[in-house]
């Protein structure tokens, strides 16, 4: 090989080992970068208004708040996929409860379903040994059953009072009560994750399980944790979303699981490449707001929004792990 | 040794309970070849989610990809001769699968995320496909196809004849063929494997190829079967496909994902489908019974797994 060619092999491939770690870390930050600009260079006028972007922390507050629960199980790596069907029910049942009690107990109430169908899921998955793929699965197919026994298939709209309802439509300074509530929990949950005892045992537990039981940490005791948060934002999404709706829907949880799965994942790629975090998830969540609100705006019908989202989930995600193979 | 057989038990618990509850209707030998025909298709396409799974990767898009199988069965058919049309569909079917595998191993990427991205794309092409607004694509396709979907051989329907012979197959190639038994490798131990020669890559490949491969033919028998494709058609194949197989992992050779036990979930799933049918519970209790057998089926096997165990937890 003649010397030139040897030695642009030799800088191309050193600027290679530079940059193929910027991607990995930040390809999902950098892709959505790229979307926002690339979105507001098409529609400069609605796009990067203060307007739209709150407009797009509103659209994803919930699916935020559902996916910060999922990163506390998939850091213990559990699979949750009872998350929608949670949401579902327990929006059908607040909805089911207000009518005839204080929307403050309804609500206390079906948090507290909530926490028990985590704990369901904690025992067998935890305690029992049971794969959480499955025990989830199962859950979420009984939840499915039952909201399709207690609804008949209808939606739930009758003596739901403003103050529920204004629980999801308010706002402050103009800014939705719900995009509050989202960052008020990540806030928590960052806090919790990186600064706290309990969040040292969730990454012990789910990084190397035996050795946090040598450590004096119990895998099975921190993991039925992370089932119980996950059940309970799910519910907590679940009751929100059916003030949002101003009423409890049977098929009102149906696009958050994946949506929540994908923001989880991709925040996984993100930062700490390979591993899941809380503020990689709000990232993952962003990104798929964002996307999604681009599409909306540039008018492209829904069927293609699909085809859109799924390539660039991909897409982002390869991105982070370009990796130089040796 | 009866934890084994739990599931199968169970199966035949059920049957004796249906038996007992619909004397005349449930055990008659037509109403049995009607299990297995409701389940023929669910079988497939579990056989194919099967093949994944041994290897340990997850193909969410079998739903999408049954669905896109039968979009295009329904669009092409009354233009092109079935023999021409078929191949074209499952060999499409097929390249899509290439691609999933093709990103899991060659980019990385999870794949949970692989195709979970995959089935989104599908889903959106399904939808566009016909018409963007959900409508059906019903004319058009020959009666000769649907004969294939709707006729028997010997009292016995066709699809249960392509079911068997799917699952005969991919028994025979996971346990008698080198590169089915190099699967169960790549599956139990991936490090093992590679360091014994075996390329992961293109087993994988092959694997998504073959879940790909095999839903699309859901789907094509699918509008054989019902005349008609639209743009849900596919979806329950999904959570259906995962609990079978998950059942079959609860059977006999516990722990271990096996096309006989994914027959034994479908069976399952076909046979409380039936009586409930016939006892006229309504559909959402079937679930909740689902759910709750899913659930008992892997305790009880997991329970008797650890009796030769020490009490260890699954270390990832």
């Amino acid at each position: 090989m003649a010397p030139i060619s040897r030695n642009l092999t030799a800088t191309l491939s050193v600027m290679g080992d530079h940059i193929a770690p910027i991607l990995r870390r930040y390809g999902v930050i950098l892709s959505l970068l790229l979307l926002f600009a690339v979105f507001s260079a098409l529609r400069p006028e609605v796009f990067p208004t203060i307007k739209n972007l709150i407009a797009i922390l509103k659209q994803i507050s919930l699916l935020g708040i559902i996916s910060a629960g999922l990163t506390v199980c998939l850091i213990l790596g559990d699979f949750d996929l009872s998350i929608a069907a949670v949401a579902t029910w327990s929006g059908v049942l607040v909805a089911a409860l207000l009518p005839n009690i204080n929307m403050w107990l309804a609500i206390v109430a079906v948090l507290s379903g909530g926490i028990g169908i985590g704990i369901v899921n904690g025992v067998f998955s935890a305690v029992v040994g049971i794969s959480p793929f499955i025990t989830t699965l199962a859950v979420q197919t009984m939840l499915r059953g039952l909201t399709l026994w207690y609804t008949g298939g209808y939606s739930l709209y009758s003596g739901i009072p403003k103050s529920f309802i204004n629980l999801a439509r308010g706002t402050f300074l103009s800014i939705p009560y719900l995009v509050f509530y989202m960052l008020f929990i990540y806030l928590v949950f960052y806090v919790l994750l990186n600064h706290s005892s309990f969040g040292k045992k969730v990454y012990a537990a789910g990084g190397n399980p035996q050795a946090a039981r040598f450590s004096g940490i119990s895998p099975v005791k921190t993991r039925l944790m992370g089932f119980i948060i996950s059940s309970l934002l799910a519910s907590l999404t679940g009751v929100l979303l059916a003030a949002r709706l101003s009423s409890g829907q049977p098929r009102a949880g149906e696009g958050l699981l994946l949506n929540a799965f994908a923001a989880v994942f991709l925040g996984a790629a993100t930062f700490h490449a390979g591993r899941f975090h809380i503020a990689g998830t709000l990232i993952g969540v962003l990104f798929i707001g964002i996307l999604n609100n681009g599409l909306v705006i540039l008018g492209i019908p829904f069927y293609l929004q699909y085809v859109i989202q799924g390539s660039i989930l991909v897409l982002a995600i390869a991105a982070s792990r370009v990796v130089r193979r040796p | 040794m009866l934890g084994r057989f739990g599931t199968l038990i169970g199966l035949l618990l059920l049957i004796l309970i249906f038996t007992a509850l619909k004397p005349s209707i449930f055990p008659t030998p037509r109403n049995l070849l009607n299990i297995l025909n409701q389940i023929s298709l669910l079988g497939i396409c579990a056989a194919g989610l099967t093949i994944c799974m041994v290897m340990n990767e997850f193909d969410l898009s079998i739903g999408a990809a049954a669905t896109f199988g039968a979009v295009l069965a329904a669009s092409f058919l009354p233009q092109f001769h079935p023999a021409l049309a078929v191949p074209m569909i499952l060999f499409i079917c097929a390249g899509v699968g290439l691609l999933n595998g093709l990103v899991v191993t060659t980019l990385g990427v999870s794949s949970f995320m692989a195709t979970l991205g995959s089935m989104t794309v599908l889903t959106g092409f399904n939808y566009w496909y016909t018409s963007g607004s959900g409508s059906i694509l019903y004319s058009g396709i020959p009666a000769g196809f649907l004969r294939i979907g709707k006729g028997t051989f010997l009292h016995i329907p066709y699809l249960v004849f392509f079911m068997l012979g799917v699952l005969v197959a991919l028994h025979l190639f996971l346990n008698h063929v080198s590169v089915g038994r190099h699967m169960y490798a790549v599956g139990g131990s991936p490090e093992a494997a590679r360091f014994g020669g075996i390329s992961l890559r293109k087993l994988k490949i092959l694997g998504f190829v073959t879940s790909g491969f095999l839903a699309g033919l859901t789907g094509v028998l699918l509008v054989a079967r019902l005349g008609l494709a639209e743009p849900t058609i596919g979806d329950r194949f999904l959570f259906d496909s995962f609990t079978v197989v998950f059942l079959g992992a609860a059977s006999i050779k516990i722990g271990q994902f096996h096309i006989l036990g994914t027959l034994i979930g479908a069976l399952i799933m076909g046979t409380i489908f039936n009586g409930f049918t016939l006892l006229d519970v309504p559909y959402h209790l079937q679930l909740v019974v689902e759910g709750a057998i899913l659930i008992t089926a892997v305790t009880a096997a997991g329970l008797w797994k650890e009796r030769f165990k020490l009490k260890r937890r699954r270390v990832r």
